[in-house]
């Protein structure tokens, strides 16, 4: 067990207020309400994230990823299937555009949208920590879910990978996609220890069950 | 390299250049900065950046650069997703465009600390190469495929879709932008089953604009796109293509009943022949009991003689006897026949035929057909109507018409589809035959027209036979044809056709004593009730003043012409060059020698068709006895005066009633 069920809490919690800001800053470029959530945090193994992020179907993904360092490093993969994707960048540049100047765009708006979604997950993380983190220009990549995976995050990486699945709405079209953080050990346990002390300060706060009556 | 030497090459760089220091200061704006913001150096370097622009406050840049002080983060930022980044102009003397810019906003360090390096990449020109590309390609794209009559739709490979062409627009009474990212079963339901997209063609029945359905084939085309694999639907409409095979199918089908049915009523009939004589041979010889059963045999192989004429009809095998027929004569003698058997409830009228309209047919047969065609009509008013019969020359050179028209119950399309099929009926068993109108049908044809028959559930029916007109050297019937004196009623135990008064049959079936027809002579045209039918409407009436049966005409207004045109025209023909009879025989013409030996029986005006195909009948079997017994048979239309009432009473409507 990595987390416990409070801890767990936490980091989704956390996350949810980093895109709930990456949220706002795509509703100002889009101009219309953007809505986005990360329903939970998982600790997973690199074939279970391959699993979840293919649905296991062989489909093409598209994905944008960052890599950072610091007093942790890692990746940060924003992961879409790429037809979704093709309406998340729909529905960011206009419904004017039609599919092909769509598809033309749409690594560009993708870098973009997965820039500002990265971002915002690693400021809040950064900011948990209380640390900077140097990420490097987001990178876009396409293909299967294991061809991506080769290029991101390699069989032999140690760390950890958190997984979350994230839900977008976007002029009323939902998208839904994954977020894959692949962390050092060390960044792992220093986000462990960051949460203990935020969920140490909430657990001051309730009633010790073992006080229980 | 020098602190001078990388400010001078920051400022020949052709892109904008700035660097901003923890407090957001401005650090560095490059000449190229300068020259597309109109603002100097002097005037941006130690300001806020986002105090000097502050239309840019709180976008996209500024989140970026906070990112970029605080967190050490880098960004992308472009044209395509967003619309007010710097506020630059083109500045090159021609245009005052903006300039349409990517932006890459990374971390950096100053001599002071944390900063923030912002490149600014002018994309000006690429964006216009990219939108000429894209209006050319387009341009190709939308030649094709909005010219095109076929529906093109667009989908992913979750089935939304993506685009469509203005004739899909148009099919399916919607537009593309309201459509656009809609599941593709909002047009096309059946294709729920998404497994289907990618199958290389469909057949599905569609529901276009208005409700409309059309049978849509759907040729799928599929394409990658960044890896995302599209397709592309053709949607065609096939349902005029399928309805001429389905006329193919069924044209065949009915080429090869009559085939059948011809071979064997020909075969049949030659058989009931020699039973029917040989009777008549024995009921000259015996007595009592037992003339009463070779009666019965006589009779039953009259109405099975009917049948099998009605069946040679349908086959076009029946020999004809083209004359010239005038219509307005053979339509007063229809009515007049037809009126008792019509019953009380119904009206008949006939729109005023013109003069000189003259058909060139078998005349004899060209009444059974319209006779058929009476009694279908009052069998289509249970409760009573109206019945119009219309006749003229067509617009087409050489043609001429004979419809008629009730206010029945008219048919669905599906029995309209199927009534001139033979042995197809809707009636009761007992009541219908269904050879009436593949006999009329085939009579038509083999006479060198055709038959339409036009209906609408509730809206009534039109019948037309259309004919060849007469040349005016043709032949007439026979001299006698129009003074022929007028044929005999059947008795009203003939409406019983209609199977409504099973008891009252005639007693010359199974009840009462027999005799055989020729010796009696009670005609029964004066009898109670059945003197003339009632309500014949002066012509010109309202209610035909407008013929239905003209094609296109708003009465025909849904109406299916089932004529299967042309159908096994070759069967008979080819039927008539193997026949053994000879009846294609070149001068052969037995009948005319026939003929004085018929007026010896007494029955001196039986029309030479009818002679033409008893004799016929006699050349086959070659036996004298045989061609008397046959030429006693009478038919309706052309029944003298005095003839057996039960004859008459089966022969008025070529329909086989089980005895
Ligand atoms: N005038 C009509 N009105 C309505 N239905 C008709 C009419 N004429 C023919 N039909 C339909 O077509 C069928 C076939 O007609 P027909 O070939 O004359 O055979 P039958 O009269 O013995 O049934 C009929 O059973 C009836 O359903
Ligand atoms: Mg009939």
């Amino acid at each position: 067990m990595l987390f416990d069920e409070l801890e767990r809490d936490a980091v989704t919690e956390m996350l949810n207020v980093a895109v709930s800001r990456s949220a706002a800053a795509l509703s100002r470029m889009v101009g219309k309400p953007v809505a986005m959530s990360v329903p939970d945090v998982r600790a997973v193994s690199r074939a279970e994230a391959l699993g979840t992020i293919t649905g296991n179907r062989n489909t093409s993904l598209i994905a944008v990823g960052e890599q950072f360092s610091g007093p942790f490093s890692g990746r940060a993969l924003l992961v879409f299937p790429e037809a979704r994707s093709l309406h998340l960048v729909q529905a960011i540049v206009g419904e004017h555009l039609s599919l092909e100047e769509i598809a033309d765009l749409e690594e560009d708006a993708m870098i973009e949208v997965g820039n500002v979604i990265l971002n915002n997950c690693l400021s809040g993380i950064a900011n948990m920590l209380g640390c900077r983190i140097e990420a490097t220009l987001p990178h876009c990549f396409q293909g299967g879910g294991e061809q991506i995976f080769k290029r991101t995050i390699r069989d032999g990486d140690s760390g950890v990978i958190l997984c979350t699945s994230i839900a977008f709405s976007i002029r009323d079209r939902d998208i839904g996609g994954f977020i894959i953080l692949l962390m050092d050990l060390n960044a792992i346990s220093n986000l462990r220890s960051a949460v203990a002390r935020s969920v140490d300060g909430v657990r001051r706060g309730l009633p010790d069950p073992r006080n229980a009556p | 390299m020098t602190d001078t030497t990388a400010r001078t090459v920051m400022d020949e760089l052709d892109m904008g250049v700035v660097i901003v220091d923890d407090g957001r200061r401005i650090a560095l704006w490059n000449t190229w900065m300068v020259r597309h913001s109109g603002i100097s150096r002097r005037t941006a370097v130690g300001v806020d950046l986002f105090a000097l622009l502050p239309a840019m406050a709180g976008g996209r840049v500024e989140l970026a650069v906070r990112d970029a002080l605080d967190t050490g983060l880098s960004a992308v930022i472009s044209h395509h997703v967003n619309h007010d980044l710097f506020p630059l102009l083109r500045g090159d003397g021609m245009t005052d465009e903006r300039v349409a810019q990517s932006i890459v906003v990374r971390p950096t360090r100053t001599r002071r600390g944390v900063g923030c390096l912002i490149q600014i990449y002018d994309q000006t020109a690429a964006v216009e190469r990219e939108r000429k590309l894209r209006a050319q390609r387009s341009a190709r794209y939308h030649a094709v495929v909005d010219a095109a009559r076929d529906c093109f739709i667009t989908v992913d490979e979750d089935g939304a879709i993506w685009g469509m062409n203005p004739a899909t627009e148009e099919r399916f009474g919607c537009t593309a932008a309201a459509m656009q990212g809609q599941p593709i079963t909002r047009l096309l339901p059946q294709l729920r089953d998404l497994p289907l997209l990618g199958d290389p063609l469909v057949a599905i029945r569609a529901i276009g604009a208005g409700g409309k359905e059309f049978d849509a084939e759907i040729s799928m085309g599929s394409w990658l796109n960044n890896g995302v694999r599209h397709f592309t639907l053709f949607i065609r409409d096939v349902t005029e293509r399928n309805m001429a095979a389905e006329n193919l199918r069924r044209t065949e089908r009915i080429q090869a009943l009559g085939a059948l049915t011809g071979g064997v009523a020909h075969e049949f009939n030659n058989l009931l022949m020699v039973i029917r004589a040989n009777a008549e041979l024995v009921l000259g010889t015996v007595e009592g009991e037992a003339a009463a059963r070779a009666a019965e045999i006589v009779q039953a192989a009259d109405r099975g003689r009917i049948l099998t004429d009605g069946l040679l009809s349908f086959a076009r095998r029946q020999p004809l006897n083209p004359v010239r027929v005038p219509l307005d004569t053979a339509v007063e003698d229809i009515q007049r026949l037809a009126a008792p058997l019509l019953g009380v409830a119904v009206d008949i009228a006939v729109a005023p035929i013109p003069a000189g309209t003259v058909a060139m047919a078998d005349r004899t047969q060209l009444q059974n057909a319209l006779l058929n065609l009476l009694i279908n009509a009052r069998d289509a008013m249970p409760d009573g109507g109206r019945i119009t019969i219309t006749a003229g020359p067509e617009p087409e050179p050489e043609q001429c018409h004979i419809a008629v028209t009730d206010t029945g119950t008219g048919m669905t399309p599906e029995v309209l589809e199927k009534a001139c099929e033979p042995f197809f009926t809707t009636k009761d068993q007992g009541r219908g035959t269904g050879l009436g109108l593949s006999m009329v049908a085939g009579f038509a044809r083999q006479s060198g027209g055709d038959f339409l028959l036009s209906s609408r559930p509730g809206a009534g029916t039109t019948a037309t036979i259309r004919l060849r007109s007469a040349t005016a050297d043709a032949p007439t019937d026979d001299g006698n044809g129009d003074d022929t004196p007028a044929p005999t009623l059947p008795p009203p135990a003939a409406s019983g056709d209609r199977g409504r008064r099973p008891g009252a049959r005639r007693g010359t079936g199974h009840a009462g004593p027999w005799r055989p027809p020729r010796r009696r002579r009670r005609p029964w045209a004066g009898r109670p009730g059945i003197s003339g039918g009632r309500g014949f409407r002066p012509a010109g009436d309202r209610h035909h003043a407008a013929p239905r049966h003209e094609r296109g005409g708003p009465g025909v207004r849904g109406a299916t012409d089932v004529s299967p045109a042309g159908s096994g025209a070759d069967v008979g023909l080819s039927r008539v060059r193997h026949d053994p009879a000879g009846r294609g025989a070149p001068g052969g013409h037995p009948a005319q020698a026939l003929h004085p030996r018929r007026s010896g029986t007494g029955h001196g005006h039986r029309p030479a068709a009818t002679a033409r195909r008893r004799g016929r009948i006699v050349m086959v079997h070659g036996s004298e006895a045989v061609s008397r017994s046959v030429l006693g048979l009478t038919l309706i239309g052309r029944a003298p005066i005095g003839s057996p009432p039960s004859a008459s009473a089966t022969g008025s409507v070529p329909q086989f009633r089980a005895p």
